[in-house]
């Protein structure tokens, strides 16, 4: 065993030593990101069980408009709602039928969650998906033939 | 006598260290790999999973949609097969264009359209609704609405409650 061949083997060890710890580090963030983004897809979830919960208790009103009846759902979720932790963001847009871009033109609110590593997700609750509001034709006929 | 070199004499330690070094070097590397490899397929599991949920969410705002546009703007077709609404609209004051126009939507960016509409048979108290994505994954989902009479005087319908029975996968 000579000097060189020590010298060699050393480098050619430490370097595949440093290559493992790097692997292994990124491996571990890796792992660790998917862990943290996992727990936030559960949190997510539950938000939309809980939506779904309140939506199934509401009492139906058919006999008001979608645009109140979407207000009053917005404010109604983010009372019963429950907190989300911390990497979790939680919004809750209320879009009147007047200013929704989707066709046909719904008054809905949106719950939109985001989290960590560009996690997002958002769904649409319409009131009269909930007999919340009730058909057009009870206040408004002209706005269902502008609508369809 | 003939002379003997030292240095001919081969050495059984000789080239022991660069093979051992070698082999560590490997195992070391094997391993490491092994491990991004599982957080590689841990990472795609976690996308995979995101994606589908967005589908899921991308076809359960349009089952909202759709529901709402059908409770609001012809609630005639709520106690109607799909098949029938071309015949039935008319009576409700609904021309072609606005049947054409409540079988298909957009939400969110993406487009969908109604696949089936299936009340259920005798007392109408609930109905099938099933939606298509109309991208390049067409994938469909199956909702069961629960259906009760919007006021004692009329006929009209109102639904209590949209129930998610799942995506049936991406078919044509």
């Amino acid at each position: 065993m000579n000097l060189i061949e020590v010298v060699v083997a050393a480098a050619l060890f430490l370097g595949a030593c440093s290559g493992a710890a790097q692997m292994g580090a990124s491996s571990a963030q890796a792992m660790t990101q998917g862990r943290l983004q996992g727990q936030q897809l559960e949190q997510i979830e539950a938000q939309f069980l809980a939506a779904a919960a309140l939506l199934r208790q509401v009492e139906p009103s058919p006999d008001r408009t979608c645009d109140a009846a979407a207000q009053q759902l917005q404010s109604q979720l983010a009372a019963s709602l429950p907190p989300v932790e911390a990497g979790v963001v939680r919004q809750l847009s209320l879009v009147p039928a007047s200013a929704t871009a989707s066709a046909p033109a719904i008054a809905h609110v949106q719950l939109t969650l985001a989290g960590e590593g560009g996690l997002r997700r958002q769904r649409w609750y319409s009131p009269a998906a909930a007999g919340l509001c009730g058909p057009v034709s009870s206040w408004s006929q002209e706005g269902a033939h502008a609508a369809l | 006598m003939p002379l003997r070199c030292p240095r001919a004499l081969p050495n059984r330690r000789d080239g022991f260290a660069l093979p051992v070094a070698l082999g560590g070097s490997l195992l070391l590397l094997l391993s490491s790999g092994s491990l991004q490899l599982l957080a590689l397929q841990s990472r795609a599991r976690v996308v995979d999973q995101q994606r589908h949920l967005q589908v899921e969410d991308l076809l359960a705002s349009a089952a909202q949609q759709q529901v709402a546009a059908l409770v609001t703007q012809a609630n005639c077709l709520l106690a109607v097969d799909l098949a029938q609404w071309a015949a039935v609209a008319p009576s409700c004051g609904l021309g072609e264009e606005a049947v054409a126009a409540l079988q298909q939507g957009q939400v969110g960016g993406q487009g969908y359209r109604v696949a089936a509409y299936r009340p259920a048979a005798g007392a109408v108290a609930s109905a099938e609704l099933e939606l298509q994505l109309t991208g390049e994954r067409p994938w469909r989902a199956v909702y069961r609405l629960g259906l009760a009479p919007a006021a004692a005087a009329t006929q009209q319908l109102q639904v209590t409650v949209v129930q998610e029975l799942g995506l049936r996968g991406a078919r044509a």
